[in-house]
């Protein structure tokens, strides 16, 4: 799985972001008076303005003492049943409708059928509740005020902000329902739609000879369904007395069957189960990530092959270059079967070589502390493919073992040794076999791993994501609701921006600008390299006169007051920019579902990091909202 | 007596601007006020005179131009003060998704009354506007004069001091009209306070005590209906049934005086009266015709004077 950018841990994530939210929550609230003020003042002159807003702010607080659960609860008992009423469930009727023609244009013979189906799964979702959660809280307040609704019920003692939160919390209670049920009926659907099983008789099955003297294996394939079979391969050891015995199918389009052998001789059958290891949720662990070059310094960088993406940096083949990735708190506890190790690497040929046969790699493990390296496996790679390895605990070396040192040359010119050359010592090296946990990981659980390249002229490349130990699976129904979660956080926010918007703009304005956010947020890293003049071709203005002037994208702008009132305009622009940007959250943040389709955990850090981030939006834009609604003359 | 002022209003105007902050109409110019415990105040006046704008801005519902407002001694915009408030506006402005239990319980939602007390309000207040036997409709479905009464009731529905009423008889037939008047005096002999608006002359004089007339936004006139109403230089007899041959008897009687008949004969009720006998002769006897022209001819008994006016 592609994991361009690095999310931080919680603990590293949680000062700066809440530093940087209390400056912005704190000139937030200001723009906020300001803004109420001036459109006060437009209205009634500053003196009258001011008071009101002086008031306000007075208010403000003595509301937020005053806050009553059980009124806020009325009003969402109203939301909710006015969006039930207001034949709101249509959505589900589409939702039912998409799923019983979805399985006639989703490809049955699909590689991977559970990506296939769960982003499809995802992206219906995801669509359907959040257009519901947009259309249901953009309309609610401006019905109020165009029904006059609002005039009974802002003369019952209830506050603005209880308004306001009521048909946040009613809508979020509404479309929670229905997400739970579409979720459910989800779930139904993917199971059961890559649901099968094969069949298998003694005609599919033919002897073949092994390695060991005399003994014989059986070999075949199993009936085509879905339009892919299986490979099956019965070992001699199973074939003494296969009664009752199970082996597992060779792996296609993602998933294996279990078979069950039954009887004896010529009544021999064979028993297929159903689906197994399609829906898997990876719980990995990952390392930080460095490169060895061909003359033994550590870098940050391996070399670039020419790719214009620079996700992955690669290795030289056939040289002293490696990938190097650092573990840290691996406990034998957690792992008493041995490392499992999956790696997917991008390979790069210079040559065709053996195009029968991939690139061969060496994968070595090596304890930071002594310096003791062991080879422990080498393996053939195919790009792209994730290859699986387990480090045993008892490590028979591959190749002969080493103790070296990892040096680095700082940017004065000295060389910085992780281990002094003089307190590496080679007696380490001297065992036949060699204990993972005793010899090559740390006290502490620091390991590293090592990956080369063994043919020449040929390149290795990764990612720091690109290897983990696979520390353990989460069951699969769990990620899922944990995919949904992150569903929900987007249509929190949605109802949270369209209730806020509409409480002081009209309905289809609220949703326009709803979608302006929400667009903006998918965009988010762009519109911020566009505020702070990151992109190519400079600002909005820069762009659009050399567009009309057809130039280049380098061109200079002209040296006259035009390139001036241009490049200034644009720092204006950009700052308007900026602002609109930090309005709008990183929508990308919240979209996991990749992480459900590619077998992956989604981490529950990840998922913390998301829920205090519509949390961090949905404090300031129910301030905003409840001054709206507070400042705003009800019956004007 | 300053603590029985229940509603105060000081030197308030009201102006409309347009976007660009520009006068567009002054809706109400300095107005004075006060309004006590236990009163009945009508606030009279033709179409766009001030009155709505006078309940609007007693409300909240807008701010004053200049000027204050005060309800209860807080000021008008004090959200606190709606708890002992009840407000019927022009049309009731109810969400019509609801039906009628569901939103009087909504209502006794937002004043935190407890299940029971809130359970039995709605119990007794459906019972009272007699809506028992469409409870359970949607407002959607209810005629004008339904949803009236369903909005009397939320109006209701926290047992306040004070009910602010904006034309509360528009959209009822005669016989709600007078139902809701009966209810009006009802509620004052409980001791609540009632302001009221209304162009409907004849509901005004038939129960409040007090009235002010706003004519373009100013205030013209304001004090008791029976003073204001009173004719002091005419004296009004209402006596049974005489014979043709008393009148010239009690027209020497009057000129010894030295007064003047300016008007003598069976004085006639109003329609509001006619109509609601009609209904109630129709009640009695199913079927019959009512017998309005040989009432009127003066063979039976006259109809009993309208003597509602409370003093």
């Amino acid at each position: 799985m592609v994991l361009e950018t690095q999310f931080p841990s919680l603990t590293e994530w949680f000062k700066p972001a809440a530093l940087a939210w209390i400056i912005r929550i704190g000139s937030f609230c200001l723009i906020a008076l300001a803004l109420g003020f001036l459109i006060t003042g437009v209205r009634m002159g500053p003196k009258r303005s001011w008071a009101i807003v002086k008031g306000a702010i007075k208010n403000a607080f003595s509301d937020l003492a005053h806050l009553s659960f059980k009124r806020i609860f009325a009003v969402a008992m109203l939301s909710f049943k006015e969006a039930i009423r207001r034949k709101i469930l249509i959505g589900f009727v589409v939702f039912i409708i998409v799923l019983l023609f979805a399985g006639m244009f989703l490809d049955p013979s699909s590689q991977d059928p559970a990506r296939l189906y769960i982003n499809f799964i995802f992206w219906v979702n995801n669509v359907l509740i959040l257009l519901l959660a947009l259309f249901i809280s953009s309309f609610s307040i401006p019905n109020d005020f165009k029904y006059k609704t609002i005039y009974t019920l802002a003369t019952k003692p209830v506050r603005s902000g209880e308004i306001v939160l009521g048909r946040i919390l009613g809508f979020t209670l509404m479309c929670s329902a229905m997400l739970i049920v579409m979720g459910v009926l989800s779930y139904g659907f993917v199971i059961r739609s890559v649901a099968h099983t094969h069949k298998l008789t003694s005609d599919d099955l033919r002897y073949v000879a092994t390695t060991q003297e005399g003994a014989q294996a059986l070999e075949g394939k199993t009936s085509t369904v879905k339009e892919h079979k299986h490979s099956v391969y019965l070992s001699p050891e199973i074939l003494k007395d296969p009664a009752g015995k199970t082996v597992m199918t060779e792996p296609t389009n993602g998933h294996t069957h279990q078979i069950t052998i039954v009887g004896q001789g010529k009544d021999r059958q064979y028993k297929l189960s159903g689906v197994k290891n399609m829906f898997t949720a990876r719980v990995p662990i990952y390392g930080n990530l460095r490169f060895r070059d061909t003359t033994n310094f550590d870098t940050n960088k391996g070399i670039n092959v020419g790719d214009e993406w620079e996700y992955r940096s690669f290795i030289q083949g056939n040289s002293p270059a490696a990938l190097i990735w650092l573990f840290k708190n691996i406990k034998q506890s957690s792992f008493p079967n041995g490392l499992p190790v999956e790696m997917t690497l991008g390979v790069f040929r210079t040559h065709k070589g053996n195009i029968e046969r991939g690139v061969m790699g060496g994968l070595a493990i090596r304890n930071p502390d002594t310096g003791l390296m062991v080879e422990t496996h080498l393996f053939e790679s195919v790009e792209f493919n994730t290859k699986r390895l387990l480090v045993p605990l008892k490590i028979k070396p591959a190749s002969r073992p080493q103790v070296i040192s990892s040096k680095t040359k700082l940017s004065n010119g000295n060389v910085v040794h992780d281990i002094p050359e003089n307190k590496l010592n080679q007696a380490y090296a001297q065992k036949a076999e060699f204990d993972l946990f005793k010899d090559l990981v740390t006290a502490d659980g620091r390991v590293e791993i090592w990956v080369r390249c063994l043919d020449p002229m040929q390149y290795f490349g990764a990612a720091e994501p690109d290897l983990y130990i696979r520390a353990y699976d989460a069951p699969f129904a769990l990620n899922f609701v944990k995919g949904f979660v992150c569903i929900w956080l987007e249509m929190f926010l949605i109802i949270v921006y369209g209730v806020t918007l509409s409480s002081l703009l009209s309905a289809p304005i609220a949703i326009l600008g709803t979608i302006f956010i929400m667009i903006t947020g998918v965009f988010h890293n762009y519109v911020l390299q566009l505020a702070n003049g990151l992109t190519e071709g400079g600002g909005v203005l820069e762009s659009m006169y050399r567009l009309l002037r057809q130039d280049n994208m380098i061109t200079e702008l002209p040296d006259n007051v035009l390139g001036d009132v241009i490049s200034m305009s644009d720092q204006v622009i950009n700052y308007i920019i900026g602002f609109v940007g930090y309005l709008a959250p990183d929508m990308n943040q919240f979209a996991n579902s990749e992480y459900v389709a590619s077998g992956f955990d989604i981490p529950w850090n990840l998922m913390t990091i998301d829920a205090l981030t519509a949390l961090a939006f949905f404090i300031p834009l129910y301030i905003f909202g409840y001054l709206c609604m507070k400042l705003r003359e009800i019956a004007a | 007596m300053e603590t029985d002022v229940i509603i105060e209003t000081r030197n308030l105007t009201k102006t409309y601007r347009d976007f660009w902050g520009r006068q567009k109409v002054r809706a109400l110019s300095a107005l004075d006020l006060k309004i006590y415990r236990g009163e009945i105040f009508g606030l009279l006046g033709p179409n766009g005179s001030g009155k709505t704008t006078t309940t609007k801005l007693l409300l909240g519902l807008l701010f004053p131009s200049s000027g204050e407002a005060l309800v209860f001694n807080n000021p008008a915009d004090d959200v606190s003060k709606n708890e002992r408030i009840g407000y019927l506006p022009e049309e009731s402005y109810l969400y019509k998704f609801l039906n009628a239990e569901e939103t009087l319980d909504f209502y006794g939602r937002l004043f935190r009354l407890p299940t029971n007390v809130r359970r039995q309000r709605v119990r007794d207040l459906i019972e009272m506007v007699g809506l028992g036997w469409a409870k359970r409709r949607q407002l959607k479905e209810y005629s004008k004069g339904m949803t009236r009464r369903i909005g009397l009731a939320q109006a209701l529905i926290n047992d306040p001091e004070l009910i602010i009423m904006d034309e509360p008889t528009t959209g009822l037939d005669p016989i709600g009209c007078r139902e809701m008047k009966d209810l009006i005096l009802d509620l004052k002999r409980q001791g609540k306070t009632i302001l009221m608006c209304s162009h409907l002359l004849a509901d005004v004089q038939d129960v409040c005590d007090r009235i002010g007339i706003l004519y373009q936004g100013e205030l013209k006139e304001m004090g008791r209906v029976s003073d204001l109403l009173q004719v002091r230089d005419v004296t009004d007899i209402q006596t049974t049934k005489l014979p043709p041959e008393a009148e010239a008897e009690i027209r020497r009687v009057v000129e010894r005086f030295g007064g003047q008949v300016k008007s003598y004969g069976a004085p006639s009720a109003s329609l509001e009266e006619l109509f609601l006998k009609v209904v109630e002769e129709g009640k009695t006897h199913p079927g019959k015709r009512y017998q309005a022209s040989e009432q009127a001819t003066g063979d039976s008994k006259p109809f009993e004077a309208n003597q509602k006016k409370e003093g």
